[in-house]
């Protein structure tokens, strides 16, 4: 029950993805979101959709006889290009642009679960302080996985920093 | 854009190429050959492409077009693709509620294959590559507006295969 409740800011997601609503943004957020390996029952259905995903960017590259057939191809035709070696004018930051998306993704969804451990440990303690008969017996490992309290509150911060982020791509695009 | 260079700018659109005419040829040497010869006509072509500002929406559109007419005749010489991969996707599902990861990959993979090549080149625009509304419509020549609405009809059709298959896996438990 609480669960259902515990993501309900990821559910409002996967609706909206649904609906064609979600911005780039937040469809990397629900690909890292699905890779966790312990996901809750009743999204567990959607996961193989956003994992397949990732899976097929990198999946069945051409290989290297592909640029040789080419190369053949086009040097037959009288239009071989000629081959020289030059750096590319790149700068750091714009060969790992790319990547600061997925990074940001990959590291709010380190921040929900790495949150939402401490806060569990915090409130198992608690509990046991007043004693409730509940966490006396179990302060099982359940209550660390799926917490209540700690992901409503990294939720939080997820909503401020993806709708910063959304109103960011919206302009850029 | 500058004078276009074959090893970098065109060579390392390969792979999202050959991705992109994959999805719509679902043949991996027919995907090949469409690659081949995007790269080979856009080099040919080059002089004339250098007020083009966005060469990889232009090498995808070319892709795109030689693909479908590749699809188009494969699919006047043999039987509809998408009916022997209907039979496919039928027969996995409901099959095994164990399901492994691969298998679940697999699966996704047949649904995406199975829909019309219009809602498939867009989602595999969007979802896998991660592009925007606007570049996909560039690319698609197309408006926003309908990508949108055909990228909207796609996930629906996932969403309901996929939702329909957790129903039988639990009517099986």
């Amino acid at each position: 029950m609480t669960n259902f409740m515990d993501y309900k800011y990821i559910e409002q997601l996967i609706a909206r993805y649904f609906e064609a609503e979600t911005s780039n943004a937040e469809e990397d957020i629900l690909r890292s979101f699905f890779r966790q390996s312990s996901l809750p029952r009743h999204l567990e259905q959607y996961a193989p959709l956003f994992a397949y995903q990732s899976e097929a960017k990198t999946a069945t590259p051409l290989d290297e006889e592909f640029d040789r057939r080419l190369r053949a191809r086009l040097e037959a035709e009288g239009h071989m290009p000629a081959i020289h070696v030059k750096a590319i004018k790149m700068t750091w930051n714009e060969r790992l642009r790319p990547l600061w998306r997925s990074v940001a993704a990959v590291a709010v969804v380190v921040l929900v679960i790495g949150s939402a451990r401490q806060t569990a440990v915090q409130t198992t303690q608690t509990s046991i302080v007043f004693g409730t008969e509940a966490h006396q017996n179990k302060p099982s490992e359940s209550s660390l996985i799926h917490p209540e309290a700690p992901y409503r509150q990294a939720r939080e911060h997820m909503k401020m920093a993806v709708t910063q982020d959304t109103l960011t791509t919206k302009d850029g695009q | 854009m500058k004078e276009i260079d074959f090893q970098h700018d065109l060579l390392p659109l390969k792979n999202k190429l050959f991705r992109v005419a994959l999805r719509i040829t679902l043949d991996r040497p027919e995907a090949e050959d469409v690659v081949e010869d995007t790269l080979v006509r856009t080099w040919e072509q080059r002089r004339k492409l250098t007020e083009i500002d966005n060469l990889e929406a232009y090498c995808i559109t070319v892709c795109r077009n030689l693909a479908i007419d590749r699809a188009e005749k494969k699919e006047a010489q043999h039987l509809s693709l998408d009916h022997s991969l209907t039979e496919q996707a039928d027969n996995a599902l409901g099959a095994d509620e164990k399901m492994e990861q691969d298998e679940r990959l697999q699966w996704i993979k047949e649904l995406f294959d199975r829909l019309p090549e219009k809602q498939r080149t867009a989602l595999q625009l969007r979802d896998i590559e991660g592009f925007s509304y606007r570049d996909v419509a560039e690319m698609m020549s197309i408006s926003e507006a309908d990508v949108k609405v055909t990228i909207h009809r796609a996930r629906q059709t996932l969403k309901q295969k996929v939702e329909a298959m957790q129903k039988t896996k639990h009517s099986l438990i």
